[in-house]
């Protein structure tokens, strides 16, 4: 099996989990869930010119689709407040910057014993230039 | 009237009702509290008044918030045909089997029993003139009427409209003749309505949690003594899961509550440890139904069958289940996964439960059997190989 076919195979048996600030400066955090960051990653990149902002999520977790989607629901839980309501902008938390989002994702982690697991600092932030480096990561340490 | 008007607009959709519902509360209220089209959490918003009184203005304020205000306001007025209340004649009091279901003995029987004075919902009738006899119709609280009488009532309480005094207008608006057959139809029609209305499509079922509230606060003693075990364990119940250790399947709870040991006594004890060891392992978590459950019955099987399950137990197969599967909702998704996997390979021996709880005590038992088997548990009526799907 060529490296591609055996990277997406890896990626139906994992979601992420991810966190990026607004890319504006505003203080407030995107949160989300993807089972392709690849698309995510294009797609998010595709409003900006790539000569002035790259698309990156600056914190990954990853573990099973069921575990990610009850954080995705826990850290919504968390933030309800902060969380702006309108269509299409639920995962924004707002007031909130990426350090604080992170660190609050991290205890709700850690009192839940979710068994996520945090993608490691030299392969952050994730663009599309080191996700294949993140995904063969993931491969040889999963849950 | 500016924030009225912006009120009206933002209930239009979801997302509206959330601003407008948090701006309220933030803005007038120093204890945070919930405002969801499903229930506004008054326990919480009484602790920002003196005495935990809430005027009711202050909650139709906040409704509005959540519902598009009424911009037509029907006529109340008793003498156009409005309602009123009235003490009634036993002889004046009659039923129309048209717009009324089958009178139960054994409901009135159970109403009788259980009856106090200062609980009577005040029966609804119609007042209308048949044959020259002018009648109250009661088209809801027929059983409450007749366990009145048996009470020994010579006077009825009546919530009545008077259709002899309803407008011309109102009649033919709803497609009947003004003339006496068409008021009398009119009548039965609305009394028919109205009886549905109130019986089936808006009625309310008491929550669970408003329920064990209202017990707990008014003193009942089996919900004082449940709420000091939730307590203890610094859990709290609650209507909605999110919060760290609420507890939302409170029937669940209280059939844990009710297990009992060899002797018959110490109810709450099963739940009680179920909690604890919950609260300890996943501590931001709510309280999840197929975790708790499951524990306090196969606690509660251990004690009746002499097994003993010390602390290093609970500490031996939690440790097991966080390392499998994680979360609380995982590992009883998971459990539940593997018991379905088995059945359907037929990989299992036994007789298969027929409820999650005993799918999950039995996963939780075949798994410590499996991976640990440490001390002896009770045996397992259904015996297969629990795995974490995902992983294996």
């Amino acid at each position: 099996m060529d490296c591609e076919k055996r990277r997406r195979r890896l990626m139906k048996r994992f979601s992420l989990f991810y966190i990026f600030p607004c890319p504006l400066g505003d203080n407030s955090c995107k949160i989300g869930l993807t089972t392709n960051a690849r698309i995510r990653l294009e797609v998010y990149g595709m409003s900006y010119s790539n000569r002035k902002h790259t698309a990156s999520f600056d914190s990954i977790y990853y573990g099973s689709p069921t575990a990610i989607i009850n954080l995705e629901a826990a850290v919504k839980t968390h933030f309800y407040d902060y969380i702006e309501p309108s269509g299409g902008r639920t995962e924004w938390v707002l007031d909130h910057s990426l350090s604080t989002v992170d660190q609050q994702v991290q205890n709700i982690i850690n009192g839940h014993r979710f068994k996520i697991k945090k993608l490691p600092q030299h392969l952050l932030p994730l663009t599309l230039h080191n996700l294949n480096e993140a995904i063969d990561f993931i491969q040889k340490t999963p849950n | 009237m500016q924030q009225i008007v912006s009120v009206i607009n933002n209930t239009k959709t979801k997302a509206g009702r959330k601003q407008t519902g948090q701006a309220l509360v933030k803005k007038n209220y120093k204890i945070k509290f919930d405002v969801k089209p499903d229930a506004i959490d008054l326990r919480t918003m009484a602790e920002n008044y003196p005495n935990g009184i809430i005027p009711l203005e202050d909650i139709n304020q906040l409704l509005l918030t959540q519902i598009p205000p009424r911009m037509d306001h029907s006529d109340w007025d008793p003498q156009k045909g409005g309602p009123q209340f009235a003490w009634v004649e036993w002889s004046q009091l009659a039923l129309d089997p048209t717009f009324q279901r089958d009178v139960a003995p054994n409901h009135i029987s159970k109403i009788d029993r259980e009856f106090v004075h200062s609980a009577v919902i005040v029966p609804c009738a119609i007042k209308m003139t048949v044959a020259g006899h002018t009648w109250y119709f009661i088209w809801d609280g027929h059983h409450t009427t007749q366990v009145l009488r048996l009470q020994g009532y010579t006077h009825f309480p009546v919530w009545y409209v008077d259709m002899d005094k309803v407008s011309e207008a109102e009649i033919e608006q709803a497609g009947f003749s003004i003339d006496i057959p068409g008021r009398i139809k009119y009548g039965k029609w609305r009394a028919g309505n109205n009886m549905i209305m109130i019986n089936s499509r808006n009625k309310r079922k008491l929550a669970a949690y408003d329920e064990i509230m209202i017990k707990i606060e008014t003193g009942d003693s089996k919900a004082l003594a449940m709420n000091n075990i939730v307590s203890k364990n610094n859990c709290i119940f609650k209507r909605h899961p999110g919060a760290p250790g609420a507890l939302t399947q409170i029937k669940s709870a209280e059939e844990c509550y009710d297990l009992t040991d060899s002797r018959g006594g110490n109810e709450g004890q099963y739940l009680d440890r179920a909690l604890a060891v919950h609260r300890q392992v996943w501590p931001m978590a709510s309280i999840e139904l197929e975790i708790f459950r499951p524990l306090a019955y196969l606690y509660q099987r251990a004690g009746l069958e002499g097994y003993k399950l010390d602390p290093q137990f609970d500490i031996e197969l939690t440790d097991l289940l966080v390392s499998m599967w994680g979360d609380p909702a995982s590992i009883q998704t998971g459990i539940k996964e593997s018991y379905w996997r088995a059945y359907h390979d037929n990989t299992g021996k036994g007789t298969p439960p027929d409820h999650d709880k005993t799918r999950v005590m039995c996963g939780l038992i075949n798994l410590y059997n499996q991976k640990i088997a440490r001390i002896p548990l009770p045996s397992s009526p259904y015996i297969w190989t629990v795995k974490n799907e995902d992983a294996d």
